[in-house]
């Protein structure tokens, strides 16, 4: 009995389930989707939870709960634009369809506009991982490097290499003939500038001596305050003029377990964030069609919408864990 | 499902080089999207990778048999690559060896040959589907692959030969986290994580696909309990892949940007390492231990269950009987895929983690010999009273089975703690997962090379340079890794370049000096299976369709079948198992396309042995 | 779902709406008050607790999967399971930390600030 060419044709049987393969797969690529943002929750939660003193004050933290509230608001009226959109495609209601999923992209838009918005914040404050000064000792070297870098910068900018030397001066090389330089310049404006530069130079250099000496001091009084000589270094340089360009120091605030913190931070709503772009660019390809969307999109804009759904999702969850939950500083 | 292709036949030249022409030789054979070539083309890299993979272990073996000695001619042939004075192996050196062994085998060789060759080639074919369900995700699942060896290669050869990442496999922080903690630890380090995420993405995309094309593109007929246990292991491995593999992913884009970008996960507060700058706030070690094995554990199931499957129809069709327990055999399988998702913490017995968890883990791991078991007397009721053709593809079945009790009754030992802590990095561990992967895996895929090769090429494969294949590996193989457990047992530790430091391991150098010429025999051994595989394909005698007289739909379809696999849509009419039944006039099998003795499903399948 | 079904969910669909901008509101209102709210753990359980009958809702209605047949079940058990477990196994871990902050800073951070000095060759580099 060997195999033979000849068996009767059968009606073709459908096994397996009754929806279309890219259905099926999209479920299982999200089954996927949700084992990664499991990693990451479960790090939050451990680092969260392990580390006593993780910093939850707004203060600390420039967390912005209406920021991410409107953003939640925008995402859910998104995903209710992407049902409709879906139900306009099935009733072959094509440009309704087409409208509303450029109005999805749209809100994505806005979604992605106020994320970066609060990004912006947090790079303002300079709480970006890695950089964040952890107790005060560590704030105040972060202070004199702030400081130092600052003056570099504004020494390069003022004060150019001599055109016959083939050496690049290193800043300090340049600084050296500073007083001089003051005195025999007729520019009046640049004559304050490198007047300020001067004042700059002292207040990095009394800083950093303060700071090998151990006689500077973060916090003084017992409310904690930051040094007044510190934030009146920090004002003066920042409304000054000449100095305010070059200016970049931030106001010296250590926070223990900051990096960590603006790690999960930025991990977690950084991977939602492609996660939306991703999204985004799937409602292009209907978007794209125009006036030909047609019914072979369907599939499409379902799957799409599935996957848009899940970003949602994923924000529900993160909203309440990074915005607004709060463990108690001693939680265990 | 396409329409009949009139020239193929049971001739050879589907793969050939007569070639078709509506699709030019690029299409055909480089960015093909048909199933059969993708699976071959991972099949002959992952051959080509064993081999790198294997040069690798030599390097290791070397070294702990001849310490500090400079290797022969391999010195001199690669001049700068031993940094070390005279051309020996230089610690560093070493660490990378095993390091890059590990990895490659793991994620170049083992995973891919299973699920990636075998699995892409076999699973329309055995379910009776004309290609995947997607075959353009399925070729990309390939060409992620080469970028990935691509970034393997890179932590060779970016921060200079002598560096590569030097912290095992598993790329524990901290030394994988902190740049300045090894030579390799560099640029080489993030290479590494690169490939191992792009592998990752290659698996994702290859078992979403699987998963899909299992579960809605059989053929009519092909009901579950109706498909081969080769279908089931895959779908099974799919599923591990899917659920495990995205928590390694993140894991990885976190050592990422903990390596490159400043983020803090992994890296305690107030740990000095070189020169690198302290934080004070601090990560958690444990946390990336955690989530590596979350995937890694069951990336064992993964690197091992497809074989089980695989096995299981060739024994069947070599003994011509029914699988003894064909349900049993699903169930257990099933059964170690979901054991295998909460058993990760048995790697950590010694890390630190919380006692409580250990006991958990240690249940937990104990409870997946069960399957295990059930899984081993299947196959030897299966063996039992069968016709039992002496040929290759029987012998590395036999081989499968047989070392996969020996690793995993070694497997057993370590599941309790109080016994790993003892045992935890020894020689015993490195005996142990041997046996299973290369034991059981490896001599599963030399057996599923031989037997599915026809289908492949449409033709044998010598079966005289089989056996000779298989006798010196088995003899290799076993002298390898059986002295590897006395060693451990003997406090032998595993990646020290030199543990004869210790006075109390001095007396263990004649057993490595004998495992280290034994892996040379071994890896001698492979070449003949790389010629046999080569050779065959221009000399071997011609197969038929079914040169084994097997059930599966693929062995329905021409050898080599052409593009669209089957010349009429297959339809299923029992399961794949009927070997012997009383019902077929005149032959031993039954196969599942047959439909002019209607025997239903698999429920049959046991009545049929004498 | 079939093709007949699918024409009355509009109601549903923005019944659905409404509720989770509803929920949005409770979770923004809880954290404007949390200073009322007593004990550690019952902002996170309110605020947690409102997340999943948001997803809930998501899921079942805007994703479907209350109208998908029994296929569902094998899919989301096991995501469900696993999603759950995973950190619930990470959990007994927390708080394992080897090195403790009243280890003394290092001596290096000291030498951090010798060539500062702007008279000097400050060749240093902040960061």
């Amino acid at each position: 009995m060997s195999h033979s060419g000849t068996v009767a044709a059968q009606p073709p049987v459908k096994m397996g389930l009754a929806i279309p393969n890219s259905k099926l797969c999209m479920w299982l690529f999200l089954g996927t989707e949700i084992m990664f943002f499991t990693a990451f929750i479960g790090t939050y939660l451990v680092l969260r939870l392990g580390s006593p003193g993780w910093p939850s004050d707004v203060a600390d933290t420039h967390i912005n709960v209406r920021a991410g509230g409107v953003n939640t608001f925008v995402l859910i009226f998104s995903s209710y634009l992407v049902v409709l959109a879906h139900e306009s495609m099935l009733k072959h209601q094509f440009q309704k369809a087409w409208k509303l999923m450029c109005a999805v992209l749209f809100f994505g838009v806005v979604f992605l506009g106020i994320k970066s918005m609060e990004y912006k914040g947090k790079f303002d404050h300079d709480i970006v991982p890695g950089h964040i000064a952890e107790n005060d000792a560590q704030a105040l070297q972060k202070l004199v490097n702030e400081f130092s870098k600052s003056r570099d910068a504004m020494t390069n900018a003022l004060i150019t290499d001599d055109p016959k030397s083939e050496k690049k001066l290193s800043p300090a090389q340049k600084l050296v003939g500073l007083p001089q330089l003051i005195s025999s310049e007729s520019d009046t404006t640049k004559k304050d500038a490198l007047k300020a530069l001067g004042e700059l130079r002292d207040a990095t250099a009394q800083l950093k001596e303060g700071v090998r000496k151990d006689t500077l001091v973060l916090h003084t009084g017992t409310d904690h305050e930051v040094n007044p000589d510190i934030t009146t270094k920090l004002e003066k340089f920042r409304t000054n003029e000449h100095t305010a360009r070059y200016f970049t120091a931030h106001d010296p605030h250590p926070m223990v377990y900051g990096n960590v913190f603006a790690s999960v931070y930025f991990l977690m709503t950084g991977f939602h964030a492609i996660h939306v772009i991703v999204g985004m660019i799937l409602w292009i390809f209907p978007i794209l069609r125009g006036a030909k969307l047609d019914a072979s999109y369907t599939d499409w804009v379902e799957n799409s919408g599935l996957y848009w759904h899940f970003v949602d999702l994923v924000w529900i969850f993160l909203f309440p864990l990074i915005y607004i939950v709060e463990f108690g500083s001693h939680a265990v | 499902m396409s329409a009949v292709h009139p020239t193929v036949g049971l001739s050879d030249h589907g793969h050939g080089h007569a070639g078709h022409h509506e699709i030019g030789f690029v299409g055909k054979y480089i960015f093909s999207k048909d199933h059969k070539v993708i699976g071959i083309q991972f099949l002959i890299t992952t051959l080509l990778m064993l081999m790198v993979g294997g040069a690798l272990a030599l390097g290791v073996r070397f070294q702990l048999a001849w310490p500090w000695r400079a290797m022969p001619l391999v010195s001199q042939l690669t001049g700068g690559l031993f940094a070390a004075e005279g051309g020996q192996i230089s610690p560093e050196f070493y660490t990378m060896l095993f390091t890059m062994h590990a990895s490659v085998m793991i994620f170049l060789v083992i995973i891919p040959i299973l699920a990636g060759a075998f699995g892409n080639f076999l699973i329309p074919l055995m379910i009776g589907a004309d290609d995947m369900a997607f075959p353009t995700l399925n070729m990309l699942s390939y060409w992620f692959m080469w970028p990935a060896i691509a970034c393997f290669g890179m932590s060779f050869t970016v921060n200079g030969l002598n560096a590569a990442p030097a912290n095992g496999w598993t790329a524990y922080p901290v030394l994988s986290a902190v740049v300045q903690a090894a030579p390799g630890a560099g640029d080489a380090q993030t290479w590494w994580l690169f490939g191992l995420t792009l592998v990752g993405v290659s698996s994702m995309m290859g078992s979403v696909n699987y998963m899909t094309t299992i579960i809605n593109m059989r053929a009519p007929g092909m009901t579950l309990f109706r498909m081969p246990l080769t279908i089931w292991s895959m779908f099974i491995t799919a599923i591990l892949q899917a659920f495990a593999l995205p928590v390694l992913t993140a894991a990885g884009f976190m050592l990422v940007a903990e390596r490159t970008l400043g983020f803090k996960f992994f890296v305690p507060g107030n740990l000095l390492i070189n020169d690198a700058p302290a934080t004070v706030g601090g990560g958690q070690p444990l946390l990336w231990q955690h989530l590596f094995w979350f995937y890694s554990h069951p990336a064992v199931y993964i690197m091992l269950l497809p074989a089980m499957g695989m096995v299981s129809d060739m024994l069947a069709a070599q003994v011509r009987k029914p699988i003894f327990g064909y349900k049993p055999m699903v169930y257990s399988m099933a059964a170690i895929a979901g054991l295998g998702f909460i058993v990760w913490g048995h790697h950590m017995f010694t890390s630190g983690m919380n006692p409580a968890l250990g006991m958990t883990f240690m249940i937990s791991t104990m409870m997946i010999a069960l399957p295990s078991a059930v899984k081993v007397f299947n196959w030897i009721g299966t063996i039992w009273g069968g016709k039992v053709q002496f040929n290759t593809v029987t012998l590395n079945c036999v081989a499968f089975v047989s070392m996969f009790i020996v690793g995993g009754l070694s497997g057993i030992f370590m599941a309790a703690v109080p016994v790993d802590i003892y045992f935890h990095d020894t020689y015993f561990i490195v005996a142990h997962f041997h046996y299973v992967l290369f034991g059981a895996t490896l001599f599963g895929c030399f057996g599923a090379i031989q037997f599915w090769y026809p289908k492949m090429f449409g033709r044998m494969m010598s079966e005289r340079l089989g056996k000779l294949h298989f006798l010196l590996s088995f003899i290799g193989f076993n002298g390898t890794f059986f002295p590897m457990h006395l060693l451990g047992i003997a406090g032998f530790p595993r990646r020290y370049a030199d543990p004869y430091i210790h006075p109390y391991m001095e007396h263990l150098m004649p057993i490595n000096r004998f495992i280290t010429l034994c892996a040379i025999l071994m890896g001698i051994a492979q070449f003949i299976l790389l010629f046999n595989f080569a050779f065959s394909f221009f000399a071997g005698k011609k197969a038929g369709r079914n040169p084994w007289n097997a059930n599966g739909l693929e062995w329905s379809a021409p050898s080599p079948p052409g593009h669209g696999n089957f010349d009429v849509p297959p339809v299923c009419y029992r399961g794949p198992y009927e070997y012997s039944s009383p019902l077929s006039e005149g032959t031993d099998f039954l196969m599942q396309t047959d439909p002019l003795r209607h025997t239903g499903g698999v429920g049959n399948a046991g009545d049929g042995h004498h | 779902m079939s093709h007949e079904e699918h024409a009355d969910h509009g109601h549903l669909y923005r019944f659905i709406f409404g509720l989770l901008c509803v929920f949005t509101a409770v979770s923004w209102l809880a954290d404007e008050c949390k200073e009322y709210i007593p004990g550690v753990w019952l902002l996170p359980i309110i605020v947690l607790g409102v997340a999943v009958m948001k997803a809930l809702c998501v899921l079942l209605i805007f994703m479907h999967i209350k109208f998908e047949r029994a296929w569902k079940y094998v899919l989301l058990a096991p995501t469900t399971i696993l999603a759950i477990g995973l950190p619930l196994a990470l959990l007994p871990d927390v708080g394992v930390h080897y090195y403790h902050m009243d280890v003394p800073q290092d001596p290096i951070s000291d030498q951090a600030f010798e060539d500062l000095e702007p008279t000097s060759d400050a060749g240093h580099s902040s960061h």
